[in-house]
């Protein structure tokens, strides 16, 4: 699905964030990224989203089409794609509808979701699916996402993500600012979304996640990926 | 419509820069749209002045007293719209007016002295060169000693208030020159206060028009509230500038300068034609100096 052949990435000649990294997520797989903060985790997330541009090296899609050259291709895959950001990435001046219904505007084929007509159409239901599937109340549907605590956004943007359905979930850190009972409610939520399909590859700093779920890791370390495939082998 | 919505709500966020851009847009319009129509005025349609739409036929003595059977024959030409004797009460009356002096010279010998005159009037579609033949025409009526065209005795200042109409239009355009500017300048600013978002939309599988979209949307509201704005403006001020005009212009010989409801209408149309134009051309050359589109 997302493949990273000998990818480098360089912020400037002094900062190499990422050096020859292989990497290849397939359908239906699930990986942990761990590593020390500035290790090059969300490079590598944003290198496989098509955010950013590998500096040498290529990230192909399906085998194929490179995301740096191909624009109408990596437009189509982010349409298949999820990202829960580090820092949410969440409009707070604007409702948790309005938020989360987003990506419904560029839809995709195939889920049977149906594409938001930019002159009309409701999503409510939708919506709805979606924020309960993160534990938020329905009561917070029009509530401004600037007004709710750092973890009910957190499940925002969660519910963004998912809202697609996309075949691919990345996820830097979604767990990072929720109490215990909801990191594990959202933990429980991939991989279930897992176990239907969707490839989900998530960064994270949590040792206690890593252990208890139990999928192979790939472990960052002054931008060199190792990898273990072993279950649960937790690298840090 | 989500679309209006996603423009409105870009609007509200940047609230002072909308307004700032909305209503520099409808001064610029307004003023730009004033200076066009003065324009058209002075040179564009010429029936406004009245120097082109008559002249005066002096009869000769010998047939002033058959000056009615001139009458028939002067009207029969091409483009005379009206033929009248111009009665030496009214002329007196005009001398009154304009120049009281003359009248008090011409009343100390008497009205028999003024000759007979007859006062033609054009059609307003007359072409130039049509009237020229006409006046020619006029000239070679048996009786007619003298025509008094007054076109020709203003053709100088009129050649030069041409010029000042061609000014006038000039500093029109370069005043939608500057809205291309102030549009380019807000859009920039657009782009880079929202940069993030951009980003984020382009990160759900957002193309090139759907991010343009609405800001297509925001140059449509930009120019149907700019124009509506000069509209009321034109409107409510229509005898202020009236009066600045005429009291030039009038005196020329120019019909009284008026803004009707259909110059109003038209006015509005082009208000809005040039603000949509300015704002969509400014925020495509602001996207592509930010190498977003």
């Amino acid at each position: 699905m997302i493949t990273l052949k000998r990818v480098s990435k360089f912020y400037d000649t002094n900062t190499q964030v990422l050096r020859a990294v292989d990497f290849s997520l397939g359908k239906g797989d699930f990986f942990f990224v761990v590593g020390d903060s500035g290790a090059g985790k969300t490079t590598l997330l944003k290198l496989m989203s098509g955010e950013e541009k590998p500096s040498k090296g290529s990230v192909l899609l399906n085998g194929v089409a490179d995301v740096s050259t191909d624009s109408r291709v990596i437009r189509s895959f982010r349409k298949r794609t999820g990202f829960v950001h580090q820092d949410f990435k969440l409009f707070l001046d604007r409702t948790v509808l309005e938020n989360v219904s987003l990506p419904l505007y560029f839809g995709r084929a195939g889920t049977g979701i149906k594409r938001i007509s930019l002159f009309g159409g409701s999503v409510k239901k939708v919506v709805l699916d979606a924020m309960k599937l993160v534990d938020l109340p329905e009561k917070m549907f029009n509530t401004k996402v600037g007004n709710l605590s750092g973890g009910e956004r957190q499940r925002v943007a969660i519910a963004r993500a998912i809202i697609n359905r996309p075949d691919v979930l990345i996820a830097d850190e979604p767990t990072g600012s929720l109490d215990h009972n909801h990191t594990w409610a959202i933990i429980d939520l991939f991989q279930k979304l897992n176990l239907k399909g969707m490839a989900i590859i998530l960064a994270t700093h949590d040792r206690d996640i890593v252990r208890k779920v139990r999928k192979p890791t790939a472990h960052l370390e002054k931008g060199v990926l190792r990898f273990d495939t072993r279950e649960g082998a937790c690298l840090f | 419509m989500p679309i209006l919505s996603i423009a409105l709500a870009g609007m509200r966020r940047r609230f002072l820069s909308t307004l700032f851009t909305l209503f520099s847009t409808a001064a610029i319009l307004i003023a730009g749209t004033i200076l066009g129509y003065w324009s058209y005025w002075i040179h564009g349609d010429q029936a406004n002045l009245k120097a082109h739409r008559s002249v005066a036929v002096f009869v000769s003595p010998k047939h002033a007293n058959e000056a009615d059977s001139l009458l028939p024959k002067i009207l029969a030409m091409t483009g005379v719209e009206s033929a009248t004797i111009v009665e030496a009460e009214e002329f007196m009356e005009y001398l009154g007016e304009y120049f009281p002096d003359l009248q008090g010279s011409i009343d100390e010998v008497g009205t028999e002295i003024l000759p007979t005159m007859i006062q033609v009037g054009f059609d307003k579609s007359l072409s130039l060169v049509a009237r020229e033949n006409t006046v020619r025409g006029i000239t070679s009526v048996k009786g007619a000693i003298r025509v008094d065209d007054g076109a020709k005795q203003v053709s100088g200042a009129i050649a030069s208030l041409n010029w000042l109409s061609v000014g006038a239009g000039i500093m029109g355009a370069c005043l939608w020159l500057v809205l291309v500017v102030v549009s380019f300048t807000h859009f920039q600013g657009v782009q880079f206060k929202e940069l993030q978002e951009i980003k984020l939309l382009r990160g759900f599988g957002a193309s090139e028009s759907w991010i343009l979209l609405p800001w297509i949307v925001e140059a449509c509201v930009y120019a149907t509230f700019a124009s509506m704005i000069g509209v009321l403006v034109l409107w409510f001020g229509r005898g202020e500038l009236a009066v600045l005009f005429n009291q030039f212009f009038e005196t020329l010989g120019y019909e009284r300068f008026v803004i009707n409801s259909e110059a109003a209408l038209w006015a509005g149309v082009v208000m809005f034609l040039a603000g949509l134009m300015a704002h969509i051309i400014g925020g495509f050359a602001a996207l592509l100096r930010g190498k977003f589109a």
